[in-house]
C-alpha cells in the first residue's frame, strides 16, 4: 500500500506542473503587487497581515509569481534564510546537543568489535588503526572558504556525509566531540556497508558518494577501485530522501523518496559518470571521464561545467552549488568557488 | 522606519529634486548592482537595456517619487527592474505561435501509430484532472504559492525557501506533505459516487503519469481570467 501511495504521489508530482501553470493563468484576481510591496516583501519588511494578503494574491497570479521568482533570482547569495540553529540566541544549544548526542551514541553502541567483512577490505574496519574519512579533497576548498568568510559553519560535506538529518539542521559541533562522534559513525557505516554488500561486482547499488562524493567509509584503494567500476552508483544527498543513481552510458536517475521510486533525467552526456556529490537535495555535482562535469542546482536539469583538461575525473566533493573540489585520475585536485567558471589547482597535501 | 531605508529615501528625494551630487552618488552606488541584477535575470545581457531604460526614467521622469522607503532602495530598484523584465517576457510570449491546433487527437494517435485511448479511461482521466484541480483549489494560499514557485517558476528548494522565509528542508517537507494531501483528496473524490473501483483509480494514476497533458483549470472551473493592474 505504501508503495502504491508513493507511486501515486509521484504521479501527482508529474501532474502538478501542468495543473499549477494552468491555474495561475486562469485564476488571477485583484491588482498585482506593486514594486514597493514586492521590495518590502523581499526585504522582510511587510507587516504580517500585508504579507498574508500578498501571499494570497501571488498564490494564484502567474505574473506575481514570476515577479517573485525574478526577485529571488537577483538576490545576492549571502541572504539565505538562516536555520534556527544558527540564531545567536540558540547558539548555546549547539555544543550541548552535539555532546549529548555523541554520549548517547557512544553508550548505545552494543559492541565495538569489528564486523565480519570480506578479506579484500579487512583493513577498512581494522580497530587497531583509526578509521579515516577517505582522502579528502575538500580541505583546500574548506580552507579557501574559511579565509573568505568568518562563518563558523562546519564544512557541509561532512554534515551531509555523516548524518541523516536535513541540511541546516546539523549544528556545528565542538571539534573534539565531533571527532569521536564521526569516528563512531564511520565505523558503524563501514561495518554495515560491508555486511550488506559483497565486495567488487556485487556493489552495484552501494551507497557511494554522499555529500563528500567519496565512498562512504572507504579507506582502502581496493574498495575504492571496486566501487568505482561498479555498474551503477548511488549518491545520497545531505537529506537522505533525495538520491541520485548513476547508470551506464551517462544515465542519471533521481529519487525523492529514499530510493523507493526513481525518475530518469536528461544529462546530455553518454559517458558513464564516475562519482557525484550532493550537498543539498537540489544541488548535485557529477564527474566522469574526459573532464566531464555536470551540475544540477534544481535537482532536475543538468548543465555541463567546463573543466580545463580532458582528463578522467575520479571524485568530487561539493560544498554547495558554487563550490566543489574534483580529483583527477592522476590524483590532482582542482577547486572552484564560482560554479565551475574558474578552476584553480589545490595545493598537494 | 529602518534607518538605512530612511537614508535611501533621503537620497531618492534629493535625486528627484534634481540634486546632481546625489544623482552621482546614486549612480556610483547603485548602477553596478542594477547591472548585476539585470545579468542575473538574463545571463546573455538581454536585460541590460531595461536597466539602462530604468536609469533614464529615474533621471528624467523622477521615478524616485514612487519609492516610499518601505525597503532598501537597491531592493526597490530590483523590483522595478523585475517588473519590466517579467512584463516584457510575458508580452513576448503572447506573440509566440501556438501549437498546431488543427491537429486533432485522433490524427495525433494515427501519426503516432497508436490506438486511440479507451473512452472509459479518457472519462476517468478527465475526472482525475477535475479532482486534482479541486484538490489544489482547497489548499491554503501558502501551499499553493509554494507549489507555484516550485512547479511553475521552477525555483530551487532553497530559493523557494527564501521567498517564503522557510528553510529548504522545510520547503521539501511541505511539498511532500502537500502532494500527499492532494493525492488523498483526489482518491477521495474519485471514490465518491458514482465511484471508481480501486483498480480503475490505479489505472487512472498510471495513465495520468504517462501523459499528464495540459490542464485548463480555468475552463474546468468556469473562471474568468482578469487582467491584473500593471502599476508599479
Amino acid at each position: 500500500m505504501r508503495e502504491t501511495n508513493n507511486d501515486r504521489d509521484a504521479s501527482v508530482d508529474r501532474l502538478l506542473a501542468g495543473a499549477m501553470t494552468a491555474r495561475a493563468d486562469a485564476t488571477t484576481e485583484g491588482p498585482c503587487l506593486d514594486a514597493d510591496t514586492l521590495a518590502a516583501w523581499a526585504d522582510g519588511a511587510l507587516a504580517a497581515r500585508e504579507r498574508a494578503h500578498a501571499e494570497a494574491h501571488a498564490a494564484d497570479c502567474a505574473r506575481c509569481q514570476a515577479l517573485l521568482a525574478a526577485m529571488v533570482r537577483t538576490l545576492p547569495p549571502a541572504t539565505a534564510v538562516k536555520s534556527p540553529w544558527r540564531l545567536p540566541a540558540l547558539g548555546w544549544l549547539v555544543p550541548l546537543t552535539v555532546a549529548a548526542t555523541a554520549l548517547v551514541i557512544w553508550v548505545a553502541v552494543p559492541s565495538r568489535e569489528p564486523a565480519q567483512i570480506s578479506d579484500g577490505v579487512a583493513e577498512a574496519v581494522d580497530q587497531s588503526a583509526p578509521v579515516r574519512v577517505p582522502p579528502s579533497v575538500a580541505a583546500p576548498l574548506a580552507e579557501a572558504r574559511t579565509k573568505a568568510s568568518s562563518a563558523v559553519e562546519r564544512p557541509r560535506e561532512v554534515a551531509g556525509q555523516q548524518t541523516v538529518a536535513a541540511p541546516g539542521a546539523i549544528p556545528p559541533p565542538v571539534p573534539a566531540v565531533a571527532s569521536a562522534f564521526d569516528d563512531l559513525r564511520e565505523r558503524r557505516e563501514v561495518a554495515s556497508l560491508e555486511k550488506q554488500a559483497p565486495p567488487a561486482e556485487a556493489a552495484g547499488a552501494s551507497a557511494v558518494g554522499g555529500a563528500a562524493g567519496g565512498i562512504v567509509g572507504s579507506p582502502g584503494p581496493a574498495r575504492a577501485l571496486a566501487l568505482a567500476s561498479a555498474p551503477e552508483s548511488i549518491i545520497v544527498s545531505s537529506n537522505p530522501s533525495t538520491r541520485f543513481r548513476l547508470l551506464r552510458g551517462g544515465g542519471v536517475q533521481r529519487s525523492a523518496d529514499a530510493g523507493a521510486t526513481w525518475r530518469g533525467e536528461v544529462t546530455g552526456t553518454t559517458e558513464t559518470l564516475a562519482a557525484g556529490s550532493s550537498p543539498s537535495p537540489s544541488v548535485c555535482w557529477l564527474v566522469g571521464p574526459g573532464g566531464v562535469i555536470l551540475l544540477s542546482t534544481d535537482g532536475r536539469s543538468w548543465r555541463r561545467v567546463a573543466f580545463p583538461e580532458a582528463i578522467d575525473l575520479r571524485s568530487v566533493s561539493a560544498i554547495d552549488e558554487e563550490g566543489a573540489t574534483v580529483t583527477t585520475a592522476d590524483g590532482r585536485a582542482f577547486v572552484t568557488t564560482d560554479a565551475g567558471r574558474t578552476w584553480s589547482r589545490a595545493p598537494d597535501r | 522606519m529602518n534607518a538605512s531605508y530612511a537614508r535611501d529615501l533621503e537620497l531618492a528625494r534629493e535625486c528627484a529634486a534634481g540634486d546632481e551630487q546625489a544623482w552621482e552618488r546614486f549612480v556610483l552606488e547603485y548602477r553596478p548592482a542594477l547591472y548585476r541584477a539585470a545579468d542575473a535575470l538574463d545571463a546573455s545581457g538581454g536585460a541590460r537595456d531595461l536597466a539602462d531604460a530604468l536609469y533614464a526614467d529615474l533621471y528624467s521622469k523622477s521615478l524616485f517619487r514612487y519609492f516610499q522607503g518601505r525597503s532598501s532602495l537597491a531592493t526597490w530598484l530590483r523590483a522595478v527592474l523585475a517588473q519590466r523584465y517579467v512584463d516584457r517576457v510575458r508580452a513576448q510570449k503572447r506573440f509566440e505561435p501556438l501549437p498546431d491546433e488543427g491537429r486533432t487527437a485522433a490524427a495525433g494517435y494515427a501519426a503516432a501509430g497508436s490506438d486511440p485511448p479507451d473512452p472509459d479511461l479518457s472519462g476517468h482521466l478527465a475526472r482525475l484532472r477535475q479532482a486534482l484541480a479541486r484538490a489544489v483549489d482547497r489548499l491554503d494560499s501558502r501551499d499553493r504559492l509554494r507549489l507555484g514557485c516550485y512547479y511553475v517558476q521552477e525555483l530551487t528548494l532553497a530559493d523557494t525557501g527564501r521567498l517564503l522565509t522557510e528553510h529548504e528542508a522545510t520547503v521539501s517537507r511541505q511539498l511532500a506533505r502537500t502532494r500527499r494531501a492532494i493525492r488523498e483528496e483526489v482518491e477521495r473524490q474519485l471514490q465518491e459516487p458514482p465511484g471508481l473501483s480501486e483498480a480503475q483509480i490505479a489505472e487512472c494514476f498510471a495513465a495520468a503519469s504517462e501523459d499528464a497533458g495540459p490542464l485548463d483549470l480555468g475552463q474546468l472551473l468556469g473562471r474568468k481570467k482578469t487582467e491584473p493592474d500593471r502599476s508599479i
